[in-house]
């Protein structure tokens, strides 16, 4: 017996002995997986964008980033005792499907938070009901201004909605940093304006042509489309007539890059000019060849440029998500994450649960939200704008977007 | 017995047991205490064993050194934002006008500004310090930039949201970065060019008469208001104003209001030197009168 304990104490301390050398970590034992949070309380964060149709593109890459913010946050236990769900919903860039989303949202009491919607015309559908509710809401690409400092934001800037937030920078700069690039850069003088008569396209392409004009360009025609036709070739025409050695289109790519070809097609040999909703590589597939050298402006600086963005690509493309994060993805993970970090506040802030009020508070913190995040430092002014104001201008080279000049704010 | 080797152990006999009776230990004994002492040997050679794995391992973990992250791109440190109009440096040409900035770093290595631009073909800039000069990370520098016009024509009425062009360098990366400086500068610099430029052909800045002396301005306010003279000891904001309106009612290019600034604006040194400038009639506010707006009455 005394022999038999002698072994097996032995074999014991040299497993013992074995497992200490061969567990020891050189790297902190990052391969742990938490997976879930492991909470007792799940929250929900909702996505309202374009699921389906043309804008999905842009619409699956908010998803997505949205979605691995969540995974992000249950991976960490980032807060404790809870656990992060996501619910997304397709608004296929119709304001009133956004306005039903919200309304479904509100409904179901586990929502805390909602990252969306792409469009600034669908925000402004959605924005009441979920102010009425206190809900809070993040969007990663609304552009608008008036979305945030209300109708007469040129003369008087007013709160319009203390739920509303953004992550991506407004069409006040965005157009005007447009217009400064085409009138000294690009040395373009004669501009012909086009835009697709909604909330996000008409609004840019204003703001656009107010600094145009200042700088001393000349406008030479103006003419609006209708999103639901792709034949463009009277529009073309009329750009081709009258001279203009620029074209800038307020709108999105899927009416974008046909009226870049057919503009082309007319004769008329000049760069077509657009903002962030037309960021996107569906563009020049549907543009073709003769779209290089069209130009467009993008929110935020490149991803390649911002190291904090570094980790997130990593992780998107280990996630495996078919489509890609596209031009709002870094701006859809710090929306997400913008949420969470004002849910962890207010956790923390109530012993470690959720109080009965979670909404309103929730919507409370976020106005001091405040991190590192994906696209740099993420916080909101008084008015729920980013504070982070970059923004970059891409051309059309070799069939995709390559930026050539970035800007930020500091106003 | 003949010599011919030892003899095999028959059956039921063991070698051992003729050394045992040589040695008179009891058998059993010694074979514990060999066990004992070869398990105990064995269990010293592996915990030596572990101990010296684990030492060695732990010895070995700085040696692949992780790769230090790579510097932050300029751009992504650098801040340069609008402070207040100032007095134009000495020796600067006429027609000329200056703001100061702050030049802010961040994070990451020294960063060094290579140039500075501004983006209209109408206006040159110079900067105090002239470029290239050094800012390291966690500490900011005041720079003063001094535009010059020259050529009206070719200048931004009103321009909404202009920028400066700034070429940054660090260990990482060499970039330019268009800095929009906001409304107030949007602001201070129409301000400035309305004045340096006034309200004639804008083909030639030699057409800018009016603005030619702050003598001049100031007998024109004369006339309007009766209540300035070159006596005033410092000329209170309202005068300003008043210099600003007239120099606005005889400006034909004033369309568009001027971007409102959204403070209101300081009284600042600069300001407090525009008032002995103007004593003395040789400036006019953080412009500089003269030079473009000579030559004709």
């Amino acid at each position: 017996m005394r022999q038999r304990s002698l072994i097996a104490i032995t074999a014991a301390l040299a497993a013992g002995a074995l497992t200490l050398t061969a567990c020891g970590s050189r790297d902190g034992d990052k391969n742990s997986d938490s997976g879930d949070g492991g909470g007792g309380t799940t929250v929900t964060i909702g996505v309202d964008a374009p699921l389906t149709g043309d804008l999905s593109a842009l619409g699956l890459g908010i998803k997505n980033s949205a979605d691995l913010a969540v995974k992000t946050a249950n991976k960490k236990n980032y807060v404790k005792g809870v656990t992060f769900k996501l619910q997304a919903r397709d608004d296929q860039a119709q304001p009133s499907s956004g306005q039903q989303n919200a309304v479904t949202f509100v409904s179901d009491k586990s929502v805390l938070g909602v990252v969306g919607p792409l469009n600034s015309s669908v925000a402004e559908s959605m924005q009441k009901v979920f102010d009425d509710a206190k809900l809070v809401e993040v969007s990663p690409a609304n552009t608008g201004p008036s979305l945030t400092q209300g109708p007469d934001w040129r003369t008087k800037k007013v709160r319009q909605h203390p739920s509303y937030f953004r992550t991506a920078t407004t069409d006040a700069i965005q157009g005007p940093f447009a217009a400064q690039y085409v009138y000294n850069d690009a040395k373009k003088k004669k501009v012909f304006v086009i835009d697709d008569k909604k909330t996000y396209g008409a609004g840019l392409a204003g703001t656009f042509t107010d600094e145009f004009k200042k700088l001393g360009g000349q406008v030479v025609g103006t003419e609006h489309i209708n999103p639901d036709t792709k034949d463009f070739s009277a529009v073309a025409t009329k750009v081709k007539n009258s001279g203009a050695d620029v074209v800038y289109y307020g709108g999105e790519y899927p009416q974008a890059g046909p009226l870049s070809k057919q503009i082309k097609a007319a004769g008329a040999k000049i760069p077509l000019v657009g903002g962030d909703g037309i960021n996107d590589a569906t563009y020049a597939k549907l543009a073709g060849p003769s779209a290089a050298g069209d130009l467009a402006t993008s929110v935020g600086a490149p991803v390649e440029k911002l190291d904090s963005a570094k980790q997130f690509v990593d992780d998107y493309k280990a996630a495996g998500y078919k489509e890609e994060y596209a031009a709002y993805g870094g701006y859809s993970y710090d929306s997400a994450w913008a949420i969470i970090e004002a849910v962890k506040k207010v956790v923390d802030d109530n012993g470690g649960k959720l109080p009965d009020d979670a909404r309103a508070k929730v919507t409370e913190a976020m106005a001091k939200v405040s991190f590192d995040g994906v696209t740099g430092k993420v916080s909101f002014d008084e008015y729920g704008d980013a504070t982070n104001k970059q923004l970059t201008v891409y051309k059309v080279d070799n069939g995709a977007f390559v930026p050539v000049k970035s800007g930020t704010f500091t106003g | 017995m003949s010599g011919i080797g030892p003899l095999e152990p028959g059956e039921d006999t063991r070698a051992e047991h003729t050394r045992a009776e040589h040695t008179g230990v009891p058998e059993d004994s010694r074979a514990r205490r060999r066990r004992a002492v070869l398990v105990a040997a064995v269990l010293v050679a592996l915990l030596a064993g572990a101990g010296f794995l684990q030492a060695a391992r732990t010895r070995q973990l700085p040696l692949p050194a992780p790769p230090s992250p790579a510097p932050p791109y300029p751009s992504q440190v650098v801040d340069v934002s609008y402070l207040d109009p100032v007095a134009t440096p000495r020796g600067a040409p006429p027609g000329s006008f200056s703001f100061a900035l702050l030049v802010s770093v961040e994070s990451g290595p020294p960063v060094t500004v290579s140039a500075l631009d501004q983006p209209y073909a109408g206006l040159s800039v110079t900067s105090t310090p002239r470029p290239p000069f050094r800012t390291a990370a966690g500490t900011a520098r005041k720079i003063v930039i001094t535009l010059h016009v020259r050529e009206c024509g070719k200048v931004p009425e009103n321009a909404g949201l202009p920028f400066l062009d700034v070429t940054l360098r660090n260990t990482r990366a060499m970039e330019v970065q268009s800095f929009i400086l906001g409304p107030r500068y949007a602001h201070a610099l129409s301000e400035a060019l309305q004045v340096a430029c006034g309200n004639v052909s804008p083909s030639s800045p030699k057409h800018l008469t009016h603005l030619n002396t702050a003598g001049r301005v100031l007998r024109v306010l004369r006339m309007r208001t009766g209540r300035i003279g070159l006596n005033s000891a410092v000329p209170p904001a309202e005068h300003r104003s008043a210099i600003r309106r007239v120099i606005t009612r005889t400006s034909q290019h004033w369309s568009d209001s001027p971007p409102r600034s959204p403070r209101p604006p300081r009284v600042t040194a600069s300001h407090r030197t525009v008032g002995k400038s103007l004593r003395a009639g040789a400036r006019l506010g953080p412009f500089q009168g003269g030079g473009p707006c000579k030559g004709k009455d």
